[in-house]
């Protein structure tokens, strides 16, 4: 009986062995390898000021500050800070430069949809083919994160410094992520990612297209 | 007393038969090897599952995405094929049981996320129905273990 359990525990050793080399090496060969430890990704929220138009979101810079703007003589000023903090608008994003891994800058359904109201922005849907067609957000082109190889055309004509939103289901969901990460390395400036992803979308009841995508 | 020990003997006779243990073996070599195919396939989609759960710390993630997956094909075509038949049901069984606690503990905290269990593939709510099928493979493996003819051949 002894004997029986020895040679079990060896045999599991042996089968476990066998599985980790074979993953290790599997992945290392792989395109769609992932890193041994996972990173934490740092997300960070995006002010209004930071997408649209000083004018448009009534931010008053200190630049800008009329004699109506200015506080009256009569009223403390209590954050005197404010305009050198609106100088600085991504002060997550500051707070994370010295750690490793990229920053991702989130954007609310509310700031989603005034932009796309105001039709800036390329939008991208990265979930799959399938999920896409079964309904998606009005001018959304899909490519899925984990085929984007396959679509280096679409962003060949798409300037650098294009506003690109990506989406996938939710905030657990890290194919928006994984997409962000592909064009960051092709050096698009401005990436937002919509954190609340396709269900967000779907709870604020917002409007849904389920047209296929003209290629 | 007599006929009582003939009816113990008659039913590990059936429950040792060659071809019902071949069954059990193969259903449960069938579900592991399924099972892992998209996850082997898309480890960050497996990943984010197993991250989903909240139990294993964000350094493990991808070990244990990266790893569980091949474990599951190896031990499934192992019991498939007959080979390392007793040492695959134990692994398989302890998966299994992680399984099991992973997704009660996940419907307690009240958690709504993807099973997990076939990858991305088959994309299917944790519920109490998932349970039940482990619990089920569980007694499989009970069955393939303590009847796979190797035992008989030590104990004799």
């Amino acid at each position: 009986m002894r004997r029986n359990s020895k040679q079990i525990v060896s045999e599991i050793i042996l089968i476990v062995s066998l599985s980790v080399m074979v993953a290790l090496i599997y992945n290392h060969f792989s395109d769609k390898g992932i890193s041994i430890i996972r990173k934490e990704i740092k997300n960070t929220g995006v002010p209004d000021s930071a997408l649209f138009a000083p004018a448009e979101s009534k931010i008053v810079t200190a630049n800008a500050r009329t004699s109506d703007t200015a506080a009256p003589e009569n009223i403390k000023v209590i954050a005197p800070l404010h305009a050198q903090a609106l100088r600085n608008q991504d002060s997550m994003a500051q707070l994370y430069k010295n750690k490793k891994g990229p920053v991702y800058n989130i954007i609310t359904l509310q700031q989603l949809s005034r932009l796309l109201s105001e039709r800036r922005g390329y939008l991208i849907d990265a979930r799959n083919k399938d999920d896409y067609q079964k309904g998606h957000i009005k001018g959304a082109h899909n490519i899925p994160a984990l085929e984007a190889e396959k679509y280096f055309g679409h962003f060949v004509s798409v300037p650098r410094d294009t506003l690109v939103i990506i989406y996938c289901n939710n905030d657990e969901c890290h194919l928006a992520h994984t997409l962000a990460d592909l064009l960051m390395q092709f050096e698009f400036k401005k990436i937002y990612i919509y954190g609340r992803g396709w269900d967000g979308w779907i709870e604020a009841k917002m409007p849904v297209d389920t047209a296929a995508e003209k290629d | 007393m007599i006929r009582r020990r003939k009816k113990t003997d008659s039913m590990r006779k059936f429950l040792s038969s060659r071809y019902l243990l071949f069954v059990s073996r193969f259903i449960v070599g069938i579900v592991f090897v399924v099972a892992s195919v998209d996850k082997i396939a898309f480890p960050e989609l497996f990943a984010v599952n197993v991250q989903a759960y909240g139990i294993v710390p964000l350094y493990l993630v991808n070990i244990v995405a990266l790893i569980l997956p091949w474990l599951e094909l190896t031990t499934g075509l192992f019991l498939i094929a007959g080979v390392y038949v007793r040492s695959s049901s134990v692994i398989i069984s302890f998966a299994l049981g992680i399984f099991i606690v992973s997704i009660i503990v996940a419907l307690f905290r009240g958690l709504k996320i993807d099973c997990g269990c076939f990858g991305h593939a088959h994309n299917t709510p944790i519920g109490w129905w998932r349970v039940c099928e482990d619990i089920l493979l569980v007694l499989l493996n009970v069955h393939i273990y303590y009847c796979d003819p190797q035992e008989d051949k030590i104990r004799k």
